[in-house]
């Protein structure tokens, strides 16, 4: 009892907007489904909030129940650029494409002279780390590619080397990484390759090798039955949706730019694990046992993990293009309805309103009572890609 | 000789008025009709009134205020917005398309057919049948049927199912056929633990025509159900050798998203030219 008033008073869940939110999430009531542009356009004003939340022009991490808005995470903005510029695009609206620059800036004015990026958020005291180093260069090889501007692809090449600096010689980024590193490392490999992919032909096939090296040691940790693991924040007994989304999609890029079958058929492995266990039940874990067995975070039943879950409609996105298998496809859209719907919530706290919470139900085990900009990146990415160019050669028929 | 006793859930069942129907026209006549609902007797009526009671459990008290405050607050349960895409005229089990019935209690009475009731499906109802000799249960009602019954001596449970084997296996697989311009079939098959795992009997092809809207097609491929059903036990009963295993390379499929459905939608009425 005296623990739950205490999380009340910590969590600030006698505010109004934050005990509202919570009894929905606690009787499972979500919003309207809606289209794919009202979801985007909700989407998106929540991301602008968590941009103009901050003194720079980062996008800040999450909104906190505790705490309110955080500083801004050159790790998530850095992935949010691609999707920024996606956007500017899709709605033909150069705000959007000024903001993802303006990003770009922002994180080229805070690299490290060694190369890499610090961990955490800005106010933090963090290392530099290679996940979020990685994740950066997502972001910068997208602000090169539209805006064909060299300093952006200096400071990713400044960043690629410092990140290689950092290969063990097992093929792991153990050292100055998130909880060591681990399989979600792939993701970091496609950075890499996609950087790699801008340098002039002769300088590429070093950098290559180095990154075949980190993804074939990165295999080794799928488990028989395509499980992961070192696929997760804490325990190596589960692994975390988020981080199986990460691992899955640095595998199928890494596939596509090496054009190594090997790497794509590691992530299809798993992928059809989930297509078949989302399908069942209609919905997936945040956290999944070594069996695939669901992880009961919340004692009596699992929650969400928002941000996997779209990470996991991208990966099946992808599949259902290169294989011509709508049945992806139809698992993903399923994926996207659900969390739209979730993100469907009008507040008065901007911090809430139409953002996408860590976890659903909101007091779930992953980023507990957090609205995380990187849901919303994924989020806004996989319904992106279910407009655009995802839809598999027989539905173009 | 086997002995086809068929498993019904109620005494209106339009897909096994069609059966009858279609098996008769085969030369065929059931040896008896289980029905899985229990007869209305006195302890039914007693218990009645305490049903009101069930209504003040906890969690129907929580379901209440959930519906009270999505109607008020113009939001739904996650469970409503999953359960739109098996949209119960749409999508798997909407029997009521067919239409085409009669009362088959009054069938069993005119034609001395055996009927039994049984409140579900137990070994000890089943060995009831199967101690007299071999028989076959095509299945009407029951749903998922446990392996200690499947395992049964002497008992096969056959059902019809709207796709061909091993390449449609799930749900919504007409649909799924017409979406990747396959042509649509009817696979009949002996029951095993597995999800539509068990050995092929019959495939029989379903010919489509004219049909605008997924409706149509369900419609269509039920009646072609209970034909390839009765088609089917009639060839297996003079033919066991046509009880075929199924080759690997299975493939499962899944409720349709509406947005798929419509794709699916979009390529009726379908043209034989299309197809595979």
């Amino acid at each position: 009892m005296i623990n739950k008033l205490k999380s009340i008073k910590y969590n600030k869940l006698y505010k109004p907007s934050h005990i509202k939110r919570y009894l929905f999430d606690n009787l499972e009531i979500i919003g309207r489904t809606q289209t794919s542009e009202q979801t985007l356009e909700k989407t998106f004003q929540w991301i602008k909030s968590s941009i103009d939340a901050t003194n720079d022009d980062g996008s800040s991490a999450y909104y906190r129940y505790s705490s309110g808005w955080k500083g801004s995470y050159p790790e998530t903005t850095g992935y949010l650029i691609p999707t920024m510029y996606d956007y500017a695009a899709f709605k033909n609206n150069d705000d959007w494409k000024n903001r993802a620059k303006k990003a770009a800036d922002w994180l080229l004015s805070i690299q490290a002279p060694e190369g890499g990026w610090q961990g955490l958020q800005i106010g933090e005291k963090c290392d530099l780390r290679v996940f979020n180093t990685g994740m950066i260069l997502d972001g910068l090889a997208a602000t090169y590619r539209v805006e064909k501007d060299n300093k952006y692809l200096n400071a990713a090449r400044k960043g690629t080397e410092w990140i290689l600096s950092k290969l063990g010689e097992d093929g792991f980024f153990s050292e100055n990484n998130v909880v060591g590193g681990g399989a979600f490392d792939t993701l970091v490999c496609a950075c890499l390759l996609m950087i790699v992919e801008l340098l002039p032909q002769a300088d590429q096939e070093s950098y290559r090798n180095k990154i075949k090296k980190a993804l074939d040691a990165h295999l080794t940790l799928q488990t028989q039955n395509g499980w992961w693991k070192k696929c997760n924040f804490h325990s190596n007994d589960t692994a975390l949706l988020h981080h199986v989304g990460y691992t899955l999609d640095g595998l199928i890029i890494s596939s596509q730019v090496l054009n190594e079958e090997k790497y794509y058929n590691a992530a299809q492995k798993t992928a059809k694990k989930l297509l078949s266990k989302f399908e069942v039940n209609l919905e997936l874990p945040a956290y999944c046992n070594s069996d695939w067995s669901t992880y009961l975070d919340l004692g009596h039943k699992a929650s969400l993990c928002l941000t996997g879950y779209s990470q996991i409609a991208i990966v099946f996105q992808k599949i259902a293009k290169k294989e011509d298998d709508l049945r992806y496809l139809n698992a993903a859209l399923k994926i996207n309805e659900i969390v739209s719907a979730i993100g469907n919530y009008n507040s008065s706290n901007d911090g809430i309103s139409y953002g996408l919470p860590g976890s659903f139900p909101i007091y779930g085990s992953y980023q507990t009572f957090q609205f995380v900009n990187w849901a919303a990146k994924y989020h806004a990415e996989s319904v992106l890609l279910s407009l655009n160019a995802c839809m598999p050669k027989s539905l173009n028929q | 000789m086997k002995k086809v006793i068929l498993l019904i859930g109620n005494r209106y069942q339009p897909n096994v008025c069609g059966f009858i129907k279609e098996y008769e026209k085969q030369g065929g006549k059931v040896d008896g009709i289980l029905c899985l609902q229990p007869q209305k007797d006195l302890k039914f009526y007693i218990k009645r009134p305490f049903r009101v009671l069930k209504k003040l459990k906890p969690s129907s008290v929580k379901q209440g205020l959930r519906n009270s405050i999505c109607v008020i607050s113009q939001k739904q349960e996650l469970n409503t917005l999953k359960q739109n895409w098996n949209n119960s005229n749409e999508g798997e089990n909407s029997w009521n398309l067919l239409t085409d019935k009669f009362d088959i209690f009054d069938y069993t009475k005119r034609n001395g057919i055996p009927l039994q009731f049984a409140r579900f499906l137990s070994p000890e109802v089943v060995r009831s049948y199967t101690k007299k000799g071999p028989t076959i249960f095509p299945l009407y009602a029951g749903g998922i049927i446990p392996k200690k019954i499947l395992d049964i001596e002497n008992a096969e449970f056959v059902n019809a199912h709207m796709g061909e084997m091993p390449r449609y296996r799930g749900m919504n697989v007409i649909e799924w056929a017409v979406l990747e311009d396959q042509a649509p079939k009817v696979a009949v098959m002996i029951m095993n633990e597995k999800i539509d795992g068990g050995n092929v009997i019959w495939h029989k092809d379903i010919q489509l025509d004219n049909q605008k809207t997924v409706l149509d097609l369900r419609r269509v491929g039920y009646e072609y159900c209970y034909k390839a059903m009765a088609e089917g036990i009639s060839k297996y009963l003079a033919d066991n050798s046509l009880r075929q295993k199924q080759p690997k390379g299975a493939k499962y499929y899944y409720r349709m998203h509406t947005q798929i459905r419509k794709l699916t939608e979009n390529k009726l009425p379908p043209t034989k030219a299309k197809w595979h």
